[in-house]
């Protein structure tokens, strides 16, 4: 009697009464206890999770906002120099595109080593030697120019005068740098110079690093072969051997990583690509001597390389430099040359700006890099046309890298963003590859009207354009965005992804006309892609009167 | 994401997981309370469209944050747009819709 007694007491007690909202399931979750009469105190578990979750949506939103303009914006999406000794910049995975010829590298006709003459640089110092020299001047015309300079211009008409009216703008660009151009440009002028001469060579190009046997040869006097430079250093009686080629290809690849290297690649050394008449260390660099020799421990070689500054690039023609990559590049070069020879085997490094036997282009697709391009560089998937490397040949037996093909090339066709930035117009509109050159059928870049691009701009030195690079829709940094791109792209076999990139690419970023490009006295605007970091604007930090404009995007 | 510290990522990240967890919560009982029974793919067709319209802002502010203000606006505006309106058909249909008399 008693117990029941109580439990209608609680049961009718109106504080422990149950209000009923008259909600389907509320049964099953309860609701608040409330005061008699059904008045609520407090916020029920379901207004909690309604506007809780409407709060949460909208701080997702928020965080989801913030997050990518961070990442967008942060130092760690500017990938490329090494800042994982594992080779972490190294993100794009290659093994599933890895193909037995690099596209455009199919012969199509006899395959041709290339004579020195078609390197500008070295034609270039030989012509304007010849100049100086008084052994020629140009109202003499090209048919009187002498040498193998003057049989390549006759074999190119046209050339020779788009080479030399580069040599008088670069007068012009001269004298624009010292009457006004050094106050605007003085922060970018300040840090091309201080990798220049700072950090790559001393004034009169002899190499500070690495050392080069040219210079060596002037030095001396004597004559320095390949099969002296190359062993030079080496102690030990008998190089060591490795466990394997493959043991050979994975340390290599890491103690290019270790010295500061984002991306490595590993092939044979194919003397089809090694210039006829070219050997550093020869009297006049081999030109009229070397002939076709192949020495003959050069059996491998070894690529590797980093971008350039990102912002700078971006902000191209004054701002960029190649010479931030290039010093990397070649510190780079220095170590692993003096690496391989402290284990008994020869090294000889080949390094930019012009310090090469050989062209680097054939032997990054080869080592599966990256793949040629219609702007005549190489694009590697990681950093886009952004991507300077360097290079040793040894004669160490490794497992090589085969190539890839991650479809960049199909996307040069539909693309031509570079073609149509080019302010010189140096870069071909084709479809397809039209040009045979030497046996491979490729786009082919008009390499005088790009110096001519060089030679006219905002800059000190007069030593780069890169306005293809800083356009082209593969040189983005490393964000979520471009490394899903990256990914999928390739990996899509009916082309849709590639087309809706590219639709995007056309329709959501805005470009100058290519003629802004140019110098204010050569009739552009000095406008660059986008506008110049913030540590490259002279007015922040230094006194100076900001008397130009900007016409970058932001 | 956040300068200067080593812990404010993960706890941002952190957070943003816990979010997601309301947000479902939030949805289901606002199903509930129009008077519709949760159907798990409905929900999950919903939160999967507010997921891709907040990948599309980040992917937007992405742009604007390296200096691609102009592509960051399109990106968000041409991508975005089709995706409200795919949510609010859902809406419409998963939530509006008076359920059929059975």
């Amino acid at each position: 009697m008693a117990n029941e007694h109580n439990a209608l007491d609680i049961i009718n007690d109106p504080k422990n009464r149950v209000t009923d909202a008259g909600n389907a399931g509320a049964g099953e979750n309860g609701n608040d206890v409330g005061e008699p009469g059904g008045e609520n105190k407090g916020v029920s578990r379901r207004n909690f999770l309604k506007f809780g979750g409407v709060a949460a949506a909208a701080a997702t939103m928020a965080g989801a906002a913030g997050a990518g303009f961070a990442v967008g914006r942060s130092d760690d999406a500017y990938t490329g120099y090494g800042r994982t000794f594992q080779g972490g910049d190294q993100f794009f995975n290659r093994e599933p595109f890895r193909c037995d010829v690099p596209v455009m590298m199919e012969p199509v006709g006899k395959v041709v080593r290339p004579e020195w003459t078609e390197y500008l640089f070295l034609r270039l110092r030989a012509l304007v030697d010849i100049i100086k020299s008084g052994k020629w001047t140009p109202d003499m015309g090209v048919e009187a120019l002498p040498g193998p300079v003057g049989d390549h211009y006759r074999a190119r008409p046209g050339e020779l005068e788009i080479m030399l009216e580069s040599l008088q703008r670069n007068v012009k660009r001269a004298e624009a740098w010292k009457k006004g151009k050094n106050k605007r440009y003085a922060l970018a002028g300040a840090y091309n110079m201080a990798l220049r001469l700072g950090g790559m060579e001393l004034p009169g190009h002899v190499q500070r690093i690495p050392e080069d046997p040219h210079d060596e040869h002037m030095r001396t006097g004597k004559p320095i072969p390949p099969e002296d430079w190359d062993y030079r250093g080496i102690w030990r009686e008998k190089p060591m051997e490795f466990k394997s080629p493959k043991h050979a290809s994975v340390l290599i690849k890491r103690m290019a990583h270790q010295f500061g290297m984002s991306l490595v690649g590993i092939t044979k050394f194919d003397p089809r690509f090694m210039f006829k008449g070219v050997m550093r260390g020869m009297p006049d660099k081999g030109h009229y001597t070397w002939g076709d020799k192949v020495p003959e421990h050069w059996k491998s070689i070894i690529i590797f390389g980093v971008p350039m500054n990102w912002d700078g690039t971006y902000a191209a023609v004054g701002y960029s430099t190649s010479f931030d990559a290039y010093f990397r590049s070649r510190v780079a070069a220095s170590l692993m040359e003096r690496f391989i020879r402290e284990l008994g085997y020869p090294a000889r490094a080949q390094f930019p700006g012009s310090n090469y036997e050989i062209m680097m282009s054939p032997y990054v697709q080869l080592a599966g890099l990256g793949q040629y391009s219609r702007a005549g560089v190489v694009m590697v998937p990681e950093l886009g046309a952004n991507f300077r490397p360097a290079a040793i040949v040894t004669n160490i037996e490794f497992e090589y890298d085969k190539p890839i093909d991650v479809k960049m090339a199909d996307f040069c066709k539909k693309c031509k963003i570079c073609a149509e930035q080019c302010p010189s117009g140096a870069i071909p509109f084709d479809d397809e590859p039209q040009t045979v050159v030497r046996g491979f059928k490729r786009w082919k870049l008009n390499e005088e009207k790009c110096y001519q691009q060089w030679a006219s701009g905002p800059t000190q030195d007069g030593l780069g354009c890169r306005v293809c690079i800083g356009v082209c829709p593969y040189s983005r940094k490393n964000t979520w965005i471009h490394a899903i791109s990256r990914e999928m792209e390739p990996r899509d076999p009916t082309g849709l992804v590639s087309q809706g990139l590219l639709a995007m690419q056309k329709n959501f970023f805005k470009f100058h006309e290519a003629e802004d490009y140019r110098s204010d006295w050569d009739g552009g605007k000095e406008a660059s892609y986008h506008n110049p970091p913030w540590w490259m604007r002279a007015e922040n930090f230094l006194e100076i009167e900001k008397d130009w404009e900007y016409h970058g995007m932001e | 994401m956040f300068p200067g510290t080593t812990m404010l990522n993960y706890i941002f990240w952190m957070v943003m997981g816990a979010l997601q967890v309301l947000i479902v919560m939030g949805l289901v009982e606002w199903l509930k309370s129009r008077g519709r029974k949760p159907v798990w793919w409905q929900v999950a067709l919903l939160y999967a469209g507010f997921a891709f319209l907040c990948a599309v802002v980040a992917g937007g502010t992405t742009l604007m944050g390296e200096f691609e203000t102009i592509a960051g606006w399109y990106f968000i505006g041409v991508l975005g747009l089709p995706v409200v309106i795919c949510l609010a058909i859902a809406v419409r249909l998963f939530v509006m819709k008076k359920p059929t008399q059975g």
